[in-house]
């Protein structure tokens, strides 16, 4: 009988082992968070340098930057180019030009633009989903009003 | 019989014991892999050999003619050295996606690892225009 309630507690003792062997790995394997160092520090620059090469960049509009076109949509809605307002213009431009920086990265990403917190008709969306960085650049225009341009990238 | 159960717990435990330590030094070089590429593109970046020079407040910016030159001169033999020491292995490609569409191949010494995306500006100094790029970085 002795024997046998040594050999029992043996046993106990090999399956206390056994689950503080698993709890061991996955603590220390299955739950280990990945490194995910190189894309947080690229996620962050990639918001603020593309929002800010994006606003330098010149279009086929008279040769005329992204920001001009938009500085003219915040206010006189003059430019006309292609037949198109230069709201409706600098939309699809922006649209295209990120399409090719970010959803090629697999990144999603929010762009808006307002006045005077007053939404501008500009803006594209994605669909941000995971880990968000911000950019945002405000530009006065020539009104005195201030056109507020966001961007907001997602891995 | 006890004893027996034991040490085969304890090989399974020693067993348990070596994949962590795989998966911790495989981790590690992920870790370093990703240090390597932040550290190559910021080295990028602020080539006084491909900065712009155009006064503007862009930040990222390449000047394309300066690049058109570096690619060559990368590709020399005794400069070919000295930028491997600077950048080491890796695939540095530099494209416009609007409103041009054209890509380069800047520095080539390797094709395996993880690629870092960078939008940049394109400064084009004859015309003074900026154009829109991506630069992709590939560290192995």
């Amino acid at each position: 009988m002795k024997k046998a309630q040594t050999e029992v507690m043996g046993m106990v003792v090999v399956v206390i082992l056994i689950a503080v062997g698993l709890l061991f790995f996955i603590a220390f394997v299955v739950l280990r968070p990945q490194s995910e160092l190189e894309q947080r520090v690229t996620t962050s620059v990639v918001a603020s340098s593309t929002l800010n090469s994006l606003q330098y960049t010149t279009t086929t509009c008279r040769g005329l930057n992204i920001q001009d076109l938009l500085l003219d949509c915040a206010t006189r809605g003059a430019i006309v180019c292609d037949n198109e307002h230069s709201c409706s213009y600098v939309n699809r431009t922006i649209a295209y030009i990120l399409d090719k920086t970010l959803t090629v990265q697999d990144r999603s990403f929010v762009f808006e633009a307002d006045v005077d917190g007053e939404s501008l008709p500009v803006g594209i969306n994605s669909g941000c989903r995971g880990e968000r960085e911000n950019a945002y650049q405000p530009l006065r225009t020539t009104y005195g009003s201030l056109l507020t341009l966001y961007l907001e990238v997602c891995r | 019989m006890v004893l027996i159960v034991f040490f085969f717990i304890l090989v399974i435990g020693l067993v348990f014991y070596a994949n962590i330590q795989v998966g911790s030094a495989k981790e590690d070089i992920k870790k370093y892999r990703d240090l390597k590429a932040i550290e190559n593109m910021q080295k990028l970046l602020f080539l006084p050999e491909l900065q712009c020079g155009g006064g503007d407040d862009v930040f990222t910016c390449i000047d394309v003619l300066k690049l058109e030159s570096l690619s060559e001169v990368m590709a020399n033999g005794t400069n070919r050295i000295y930028y491997s020491d600077e950048l080491g292995n890796s695939l540095v490609i530099v494209e416009e996606v609007y409103p041009g569409n054209w890509s380069r191949i800047l520095y080539n010494r390797t094709t395996i690892g993880t690629a870092s995306f960078i939008p940049v500006s394109l400064w084009y100094p004859i015309e003074d225009e900026y154009h829109m790029g991506l630069i992709t970085i590939r560290t192995g």
